[in-house]
């Protein structure tokens, strides 16, 4: 006969703060009791089974973010937004634009969120066959968190706002225009080479015997003033310091491969060797020169040749080597920011072209806005901002007319007066 | 140091919109699992998980920490989702559905879904398609106290707050509802042989 009192022990079993004594009775019942037993090992299973859940990652959404942004993004965040597409022009205009009249709308269990414009599905459409266009979702992670590729905002009698972060934006930081370490604009080339080179090697000419106080009677006198004038530094510690940042800049500009740059750097380090070998052989020379006073002064001046005409052959090698690594280092730059700004140019091109045949979507925005585009990270860097965005202001007027065919995407492009911010 | 809930939310209030998506990525992940097993599907799941967040949303000034986040979560997840069963309910009558069987659709959904999703390893999907199938067993009200008892681990106290009942009625629930979900003997052999 089944035990009455499984269903009223086993419900209290699970109270959340079940009294000890209470447990320790009904574990007891359990103990005598097969039924009882029984039934808890099946509740038990049950409750195991549920437990072997495995969380589901969360498909790519929204998280409601242009919604926030519409309706509760503060004034200092406005104007923190409205400052990377209007620079200059209209700010003042903008404060008004940001109040906006939101709606829900519950249709069926579906959810439509209306941003008090009556075309926000459009947006929602045209901005999802933009992003394919533009080949941005191939290769976003779907479950990554920073993966919102296109941004949009629409602001009333304004137009809309795209903020679309390109992989190429991903990219950028390798890819862009070395402005920095530019050969072009560096003191690399410019007159005063020590000047570099003062923290990267240290002056050697100067730890040399003191040559500037030769005692006037001293037979070997002119021989001391012409060791002494023999270059052991700056030039060709001038020359082997900018191989080496020629070097450097051809790896970073994928001018060569890291076994190539290992090559190189050895190159670089047989010269600099070399160089300090000769540099000791003079020091001691000069040293034998000041003590021995009674050497040949042929024999000696020939030895002297031989030093100097050593080091003029090492350092015409050093700076051939730096010449040419510059030449290779700057050719390959200029090819990088070739690539950067055609891959730049193409993204516009397909930008333009779907603006032309996507825009049937968004044929109701009204003529005299604007669908303006930032194109993040992929601004022209300056000297004091090495990454700016790229933005495209395109009129209504001007999409409408491309996708009839009266302007070629091109032309689009080019009123859209590109600048970067 | 991550931000507290409270503060995301006081974040979100002065209208940091990073403040509202840190909080939002926080949770959604749970709100869309716990949907996944009241709803059966992912494309439910997914419709409650927005409709909870916008829920927050739109009630995010009410919230002044007076219960913990996750708890006001919780039961905005809870009403959501007996909101949305009772329209996918009435859809499924207007449009003539007859459902033999199976409590708010979540066994048809169950049926009706291949056995594979791409989405997931096999793995995951067996023991998840177990425990769907089990709670399929049971209504949603029931379900949903399983869901709070086990998954989220709230108190009989705070489920019975939220769905309006006592406390002996919240257990009596998870009780007939475990009760519901344990294999019957036939079942328990074929494990047994496998
Ligand atoms: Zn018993």
């Amino acid at each position: 006969m089944p035990c009455s009192r499984t269903e009223h022990l086993l419900r209290e079993y699970l109270a959340d703060d079940l009294l000890s004594v209470m447990r320790a009775e009904i574990e007891q019942h359990v103990a005598d009791c097969p039924d009882c037993a029984a039934e808890l090992r099946h509740l038990h299973g049950a409750a195991h089974s549920l437990g072997q859940w495995r969380e589901l990652p969360t498909p790519r959404w929204d998280r409601h973010l242009a919604l926030f942004r519409v309706e509760r993004a503060d004034a200092s965040q406005g104007w923190r937004f409205l400052w990377q597409w209007l620079p200059v022009a209209a700010c003042t205009l903008m404060l008004g634009l940001l109040l906006i009249n939101t709606s829900v709308l519950y249709r069926a269990g579906t959810l439509e969120i209306s941003f008090g414009n009556p075309f926000d599905r459009d947006i929602e459409d045209f901005t999802g066959g933009l992003a394919e266009a533009l080949g941005l979702e191939t290769a976003a992670d779907p479950f990554d968190p920073t993966a919102e590729r296109i941004h949009s905002s629409y602001l009333a009698d304004r137009g809309l706002v795209l903020e679309v972060r390109s992989n190429l934006a991903a990219a950028s930081s390798r890819l862009r225009p070395a402005m920095v370490d530019s050969p072009g604009n560096g003191s690399l080339h410019d007159g005063n080479p020590t000047a570099i080179l003062a923290p990267a090697i240290p002056q050697q000419s100067s730890t040399e015997p003191g040559l500037t106080d030769i005692d006037a009677r001293h037979p070997h006198r002119d021989l001391l003033l012409r060791a002494s004038q023999i270059d052991t530094a700056e030039l060709v510690n001038s020359a082997i310091v900018q191989a080496g940042e020629h070097a450097r800049i051809l790896r970073d500009a994928d001018g060569i491969g890291s076994e190539d740059f290992a090559r190189l750097r050895e190159q670089i380090e047989a010269l600099r060797q070399q160089k300090l070998a000769v540099s000791d052989r003079l020091g001691e020379f000069i040293e034998g020169l000041r003590r021995d006073t009674a050497a040949g002064s042929e024999s000696v001046a020939a030895s002297l040749d031989e030093l100097a005409g050593e080091m003029n052959q090492l350092r015409s090698r050093a700076q051939d080597f730096a010449a040419e690594l510059r030449q290779r280092s700057e050719s390959a730059q200029a090819s990088r920011t070739e690539r950067w700004r055609n891959d730049i140019a193409n993204l516009e091109q397909r930008l333009a072209s779907a603006l032309c045949s996507h825009d049937a979507s968004l044929r109701q925005l009204p003529e005299q806005e604007t669908i303006t585009v930032i194109l993040t990270g992929l601004g022209e860097p300056t000297p004091a901002r090495p990454v700016t965005d790229l933005i495209h202001i395109y009129a209504q007027s001007d999409i409408l007319q491309c996708a009839n065919g009266v302007i070629d995407p091109a032309t689009l492009t080019e009123r859209s007066n590109p600048y970067s911010y | 140091m991550s931000k507290s809930d409270e503060q995301l939310v006081a974040g979100a209030l002065a209208g940091s919109a990073r403040a509202w998506r840190q909080l939002v990525e926080r949770h959604e992940s749970r709100i869309y699992n716990l949907g996944y097993r009241l709803m059966g599907n992912s494309e439910d799941a997914m419709d409650l998980t927005q409709e909870v967040f916008l829920g927050v949303f739109r009630s995010l000034q009410r919230f002044r920490g007076e219960a913990n986040f996750r708890t006001w979560l919780f039961r905005i997840a809870h009403n959501k989702a007996v909101d949305l069963n009772r329209k996918k309910k009435l859809l499924s009558l207007t449009g003539g559905l007859d459902e033999n069987g199976g409590y708010d659709g979540l066994e048809s959904s169950l049926r009706a879904r291949p056995a594979t999703e791409p989405d997931h390893d096999l793995a995951a999907l067996q023991s998840n398609r177990q425990a769907l199938e089990l709670l399929s067993r049971v209504p949603l009200e029931q379900r949903l106290v399983v869901e709070l008892k086990i998954y989220q681990s709230l108190t009989f106290e705070e489920i019975a707050q939220m769905q309006e009942i006592s406390v002996n009625t919240a257990k009596t629930r998870f009780y007939a509802a475990l009760k519901k979900m344990r294999f019957a003997p036939e079942e328990e052999h074929a494990l047994l042989e496998n």
